[in-house]
């Protein structure tokens, strides 16, 4: 068992013996003489400005996570098509039919994404304040205002 | 070029998943267009729905068992069981979700449709023997409960619930699938008795690997199980979400992980002299840690919440007690501790959402002060799931904790079972004392005025109400429904061997 | 459920249908057709079933008679009540000659005085209410007499118990008279504590023998299971003969009113009139005579318990007679007549005469009931005055009542022949003076003392009986005429005697109409506003009248039957007819019965001294006029007087002392459970806090740190396993 492992335990040690000691000795060895303008965060060589915990629109998180979705999709049917040119006619059927049914999904999925305008930059959220009170006015009043995206972003 | 043959179909199995699944489409579809300025219609489709797919679970009682989908789908007494229990806890979760919404302002559509999903998840996660599938139904219940946790956007509590949830979930999670992974290594098998194919190859590193692997697996079930130590989520995430939700989540995802950890220890039964020590101890723990950690809560969410660690515990000594002697000890109290956990836990978060009030969440418990002049009936209720909380004849609770003592017993669990005695002891104390706040009008307590408890809610806690009753007035006859003893219906532990 | 008895069931649901009736409709009937024929309508139907209950009694008596003597006894069964393993206690009701004896007593009398109330209570607001409780009362009652066995004589016996409460307690604005309701309860809960453990010696002495006794029937609880070994099975264990049968004795104190639990009793004259006749007379406190008739084997069983019965019953019937001499008040006069007459039926039963203590319960619950009743119709009369000092001459102006209360008097001062207190005195004093195989306390035994103690009494009774009839009906000046300004208000009155027989219509304008939310000053100022129309105060110009129709009617059937006929009817041949109707076994050793040291000629002779010498005394002092020592100027009384009048301070003793012995009891038992019990558990909970704090220190609110613990988790676990995977030597 041991020598089938061996190399892969070696490199790993090597490996992990290297990181120690670079950082490990340039922590030592290299000369500390700290300023305020040294141990200020680096950004672009400006000086920094505001904090650094800024809030930026979780559109862009929308955006990344419904990219990947598509890339998913991509993905099931490539590997699924290279197999399908080739196969029996059952296999054909079958295997239609999943991916159908995936795709039936992935449609409505899709379909909702865009009617509640999740990829409509300029609209918020997909809350529907209408259903809680009969009154909109209320409704609106009621909750907090929506975040306007800032212009300029970040 | 080989294909895998077109597996048969059974489509009972899958129908009830199936069913609930295609429920929650539906009602996503409505929520397109939303037709109304309510959620009446999609909650009048979800219940249907979920009736539906109930009554899909029933004739299947009658059906042979075994597995289909090569294994993907496994039909059996406990999957049965516990699909039914969390069909009739996400009903009942929906019957009192819309009125406490609208109290909250919580203007989340898609509540039910992400509930109704994880329901599909935990429903997949108890009826199957593959671990992939497992996962699959582990990350839909999950991940549609993180949604549903943050979905109170107004309250930074709920959010940071929400974030906490998922981080943590994550961090469990990973553990899951590096386990899987250790087990599918030196086996090459997703099945879930990966173990003790192993064992039987008689390669040690690979009895190693697989030991690895299935003690990784425990810990992600133990953190969905929320049982000591990974159970630290458990107060924050409860109390932060709005209430609905906790009380889905606390029945559902304890359920369905409990559900699952049956059958991954049952299947860890030939290394069970291994990790047998780590369970028991981690009972004992959360028992422990549980019930006294709950005594010096002042938020009745929170304290819901350790009392759901505690009672993660009492089923573990079931399961423990199961897994030692499974000729002994069937699985009959455990099913039967889990139903009526579901249901008095339900009840009980079901009559705690009445204390929010005007979009805000009031959970203390000088917020339920008054309760009992505002909702007489709900609050009465609320007695009957306390007490069956602490357990005091005859109430479920009681009977549930009992069948559990006596099994831990024949299966020479003594520590484990006067564990569970002193701390259901201890746990008097802060149940009663959410009762107290129902009914004791302190000086200069604030008084809720909000709105008085509507049909629904109403409705939630009379099946509550009646379920308890119920099954505390048939407890031998549940218990018996629930350990049929002939045709082949043997013990989870001795069948997920056998069929290898 | 069939049978001859079959419907033995009416005779208690007869009541019970009532009392839901008055319960439930009684209020809304009275509403709708307003107070002036409402009440009429519901009294009618208070009357009705405990009417239709004498009936069905007395057909099921009749049937009864016809029956051969030793098959005198019936058991119907109603249902199944309480059916474990090897216990069954169905509800079942027994048929025989002592039960029916007492249903005919019960709703006999109860019928008259329920139509009597009718009458008296008719200014009442909560008449309804009244009567609710009295045919609840009736159906209590007659489920203890009836009940065939010890589960449940014991519920009737707590709910005549409970009837009773309220009913003292009925005119409850005012705080004497709960205090007094409360006084009868808990001094009858000491009487159930001996009464319950009694049952529950019972219970076990036959739970452990039935095997042995070869007893399969599962209904071992039931008289007729119980009764047929009794004699065995005291034979085998006479120290539980003697314990149960104290016991029980004990419960019959409480409820009989015996000394010293007999200081309820007096105070219990606090509910209306028509109550103390019912019950506090003629009824329920006979339950204790009824208990131990009933058991009478385990008495016989035990000599020692039979002393102690006759000399309980001596000593209340002497002091409830002295007692009787300083009483002013017309019904506390007859209050401590009853104990001392209760005392003369537990003579009875203490010599082994329980036919004769059960007489003497028919024929005082017939004169005692009538003068009760009488006593309230002269109280309605004179205002709802209760003093005597204020009555005099009034034979005037009630006749009627003076007649049929004369004929009370009679009965009870035992006048010889014509009268029934004679025969059923006679039938007690007789086989006591007779006692001679028994326990002895010097030269006579204990029943021979309680015997001659009997006959002091007996002078006694026909003395201050004739004081009471003198100062009330005798010729004298009508006294009330002249009444000093101060006397309408006694202090010396235990309670308020004046208005509360009283209709309590005041408050009924006040939208509070009970003002119970009202405070002091505003009850003042509401009574100040209202007419007084109802309210009038005794005073000089006061004319009284006879009663009405409905309450006169009741005093002469109850006079008919205090004549001597009564009692003649049940002597036949120097034999008592009650004695073999009761016991039927008891006929053969009459044959040769024998005539004791003291022969009858004689008793009659000592009983025509007694009586006639006592009620001579009783009109030369009070006859024409009020004497000094017991007048309205109390510093004049003598002190004999006084020490009657406070009950010879036996109440305020056995009433403090308890008070205090219990004040004491009860702070030692604070303190053990303030610092010990509580002490132990604040220690145990505080430890568990102590930890559940610990436990939250750990719940920092911070991810990194869950993550941290989960992380520790993992390690100790993955850790755990590759160490044991190590110590036993590598993977298997």
């Amino acid at each position: 068992m041991a020598s089938e492992f061996l190399p892969i335990l070696v490199l790993m040690t090597v490996s992990a013996v290297i990181c120690a000691a670079m950082v490990t000795l340039s922590w030592v060895l290299g000369p500390k003489k700290t300023t305020p303008y040294k141990s200020s965060p680096y950004e672009c060589g400006v000086a920094p400005q505001g904090d650094a915990k800024e809030r930026f629109p979780i559109k862009f998180y929308l955006v990344a996570i419904l990219f990947v979705l598509f890339d998913i999709e991509v993905v099931f049917l490539w590997s699924w098509i290279t197999v399908f040119k080739d196969a029996p006619l059952d296999f054909k059927l079958f295997s239609g039919a999943v991916v159908g049914v995936y795709m039936i999904l992935w449609i409505i999925g899709d379909a909702y994404v865009m009617k509640i305008g999740a990829l409509d930059w300029d609209e918020a959220t997909s809350l529907a304040p209408e259903k809680l009170l009969a009154d909109a006015e209320a409704a609106r009043a009621a909750l907090p205002a929506p975040v306007p995206v800032r212009q300029g972003g970040l | 070029m080989s294909y895998q043959p077109i597996p048969t179909i059974d489509w009972w199995a899958i129908a009830p998943v199936s069913i609930v699944m295609v429920t929650g489409i539906v009602a996503l579809l409505i929520e397109m267009f939303r037709p109304n300025r309510n959620n009446n219609t999609i909650v009048a489709v979800s219940l249907v729905g979920l009736f539906l797919a109930g009554l899909s679970v029933v004739p299947q009682f009658s059906m042979p068992f075994g597995s289909s989908f090569g294994g993907m789908v496994v039909r059996d007494y406990l999957g049965l069981v516990l699909q039914l229990l969390l069909i009739t806890v996400c009903f009942v979760a929906f019957l009192f979700s819309e009125p406490y919404l609208r109290e909250k302002r919580i203007a989340f559509a898609e509540f039910y449709q992400l509930a109704l999903w994880a329901s599909a998840g935990g429903m997949i996660m108890v009826t199957t023997e593959n671990l992939l599938m497992f996962f699959l139904g582990l990350e839909v219940l999950g991940i549609a409960l993180y949604c549903l946790t943050g979905m109170c956007r107004q309250e930074l509590r709920s959010e940071e619930s929400a974030m906490k949830y998922f981080l943590l979930g994550a961090f469990g999670t990973a553990f899951v699938l590096m386990g899987i992974a250790y087990l599918y290594g030196p086996t090459g098998s997703l099945r879930i008795d990966a173990v003790s194919i192993a064992v039987a190859s008689d390669q040690p590193h690979f009895v190693l690997m697989a030991l690895f692997g299935f003690g990784l697996l425990l810990v992600g079930l133990c953190f969905k199980s929320a049982l000591v130590p990974f159970h630290q989520w458990t107060p924050d995430v409860y109390q932060g979400a709005p209430t609905n939700v906790t009380a889905f989540m606390a029945s559902t995802s304890k359920i369905a992980a409990i559900g699952a950890l049956i059958r991954v220890l049952a299947a860890g039964a030939p290394l069970v002299s291994y990790w047998f020590p780590i369970m028991f101890w981690v009972a004992i723990l959360s028992m422990v840690v549980g019930n006294f950690a709950a005594l010096v809560q002042k938020d009745v969410k929170r304290t819901l919440g350790y009392s759901s660690v505690a009672n993660g515990g009492y089923m573990l000594v079931a399961v423990l007690a199961h897994v030692q002697a499974p000729e002994k000890v069937s699985l009959a109290s455990t099913l039967f501790f889990i139903t009526g956990y579901g249901v008095m836990t339900m009840g009980a978060f079901a009559v705690v959402s009445l204390a929010a009030r005007d979009g805000k969440e009031g959970t203390r418990f000088q917020d339920l002060h008054g309760l009992w002049h505002r909702a007489p009936f709900a609050a009465g209720c609320l007695i009957l799931f306390v007490a069956s909380l602490i357990g005091v004849p005859p109430t479920v609770g009681f009977f549930g904790k009992m069948f559990i003592f006596n099994d831990a017993l024949a299966a020479g669990l003594l520590p484990l079972a006067l564990v569970l005695a002193v701390t259901s002891v201890v746990s008097a104390y802060y149940y009663l004392g959410i009762i107290q706040a129902v009914f004791v009008q302190e000086e200069g307590a604030v008084k809720n005025e909000s709105g008085r408890p509507q049909a629904g809610l109403n409705l939630a806690v009379l099946l509550c109400a009646l379920a308890i009753f119920g099954i505390s007035l048939g407890a031998e006859n549940v218990l018996k429904f629930m350990a049929p003893a002939e045709d082949g219906r043997q013990p989870v532990a001795e069948r997920t061997v056998a069929q290898r | 459920m069939t049978g001859p008895f079959a419907n033995v069931w009416l005779i208690v649901a007869l009541p019970l249908i009532g009392f839901l009736v008055q319960a439930l409709l009684g209020g809304k009937v009275v509403q709708t057709l307003g107070p002036r024929f409402g009440r009429p309508a519901m009294g009618a139907l208070a009357v009705l079933p405990i009417a239709a209950a004498f009936a069905v009694g007395l057909d099921l008596t009749i049937k009864l008679a016809q029956l051969p003597p030793e098959s005198r006894t019936a058991v119907v069964t109603l249902f199944d009540w309480i059916t474990l393993q090897s216990v069954n206690v169905p509800f079942e009701l027994r048929v025989d000659t002592l039960s029916m004896t007492m249903v005919l007593i019960i709703t006999g009398i109860g019928a008259l005085i329920h139509l009597y109330a009718t009458g008296y209570m008719a200014e009442e607001r909560d008449y309804t209410r009244f009567f609710t409780y009295l045919n609840l009362f009736v159906a209590a009652m007659l489920v203890l007499v009836l009940g065939n066995n010890l589960v449940l004589t014991f519920i009737g016996w707590e709910g005549v118990g409970l009837c009773s409460y309220l009913l003292i307690g009925f005119w409850y604005k005012d705080v004497a008279n709960s205090k007094a309701a409360n006084k009868a309860f808990i001094v009858n809960r000491i009487g159930d504590w001996g009464f319950t453990l009694g049952i529950f010696g019972i219970v076990v002495l036959m739970a452990a023998n039935k095997d042995s006794l070869g007893i399969t029937d599962a209904r071992w609880m039931s008289f007729d299971v119980i009764l047929p070994y009794a004699k065995d099975l005291l034979a085998m264990y006479p120290g539980w003969a003697t314990a149960v049968a104290v016991l029980l004795f004990i419960g019959a104190m409480g409820k009989s009113a015996q000394y010293p639990l007999a200081i309820w009793l007096p105070d219990a004259m606090a509910g209306p009139t028509p109550v103390s006749a019912l019950i506090h007379a003629a009824t329920m406190v006979t339950s204790g005579i009824y208990l131990l008739t009933r058991m009478s084997e385990w008495f016989l069983a035990s000599p020692v318990a039979m002393a102690i019965v006759a000399g309980v019953g001596a000593l209340t019937a002497l002091i409830g007679a002295a007692t009787a001499f300083g009483q002013t008040d017309i019904k506390k006069v007859l209050a401590f007549s009853t104990v001392s007459q209760l005392g003369y039926m537990f003579i009875g039963c203490g010599v082994g005469a329980f036919y004769a203590g059960m007489f003497h319960v028919l024929t005082h619950a017939f004169f005692k009931a009538l003068l009760f009743l009488g006593s309230g119709a002269v109280i309605h009369a004179m205002a709802h005055n209760q003093d005597m000092r204020n009555y005099g001459n009034l034979q005037r102006y009630l006749p009627i009542t003076f007649a049929t209360m004369g004929i009370g008097w009679a009965a009870i001062a035992g006048i010889p022949f014509l009268f029934a207190g004679f025969w059923s005195k006679e039938a007690i004093l007789g086989p006591a003076v007779n006692q001679t195989e028994a326990v002895m306390l010097g030269p006579l035994s204990v029943g021979q003392w309680a015997g001659w103690v009997g006959f002091l009494v007996a002078a006694m009774t026909a003395c201050y009986m004739t004081r009471m009839m003198a100062l009330t009906f005798g010729s004298g000046p009508e006294r009330w005429r002249l009444l000093p300004a101060h006397s309408g208000h006694d202090d010396h009155h235990g309670h308020d005697a004046h208005g509360h027989d009283h209709g309590h219509d005041h408050h009924e304008a006040h939208a509070d109409e009970h003002g119970y939310f009202m405070t002091d000053a505003e009850l003042e100022a509401a009574h100040a506003a209202e007419p007084h129309e109802h309210h009038h105060e005794l005073d000089a110009h006061h004319k009284p009248h006879e009663v009405p129709v409905t309450m006169w009617l009741p005093l002469a059937v109850l006079a008919v039957f205090s004549l001597g006929w009564v009692g003649a009817l049940l002597y036949e041949n120097s034999a008592w007819k009650l004695k073999y109707w009761l016991f039927p076994a008891a006929k053969k050793a009459a044959e040769h019965a024998h005539d004791g040291p003291v022969a009858t000629w004689m008793l009659i002779a000592l009983s025509f001294a007694t009586s006639l010498g006592g009620i001579a005394l009783g009109l030369w002092l009070y006859w024409r006029r009020l004497p000094d020592w017991e007048g309205w100027d109390l510093s004049k009384w003598n002190p004999l007087q006084k020490a009657s009048q406070r009950q010879f301070g036996i109440d305020e003793v056995l009433g403090d002392g308890s008070v205090k012995a219990g004040a004491a009891v009860g702070s030692v038992t604070w303190a053990f459970d303030r610092w010990v019990v509580d002490g132990l558990v604040n220690l145990v909970g505080g430890l568990g806090r102590l930890f559940g704090g610990v436990v939250r220190k750990a719940q920092s609110g911070y991810v990194r740190g869950y993550a941290l613990l989960m992380e520790i988790g993992v390690v100790a676990i993955v850790g755990y396993l590759l160490y044991q995977i190590v110590s036993a030597g590598g993977a298997r």
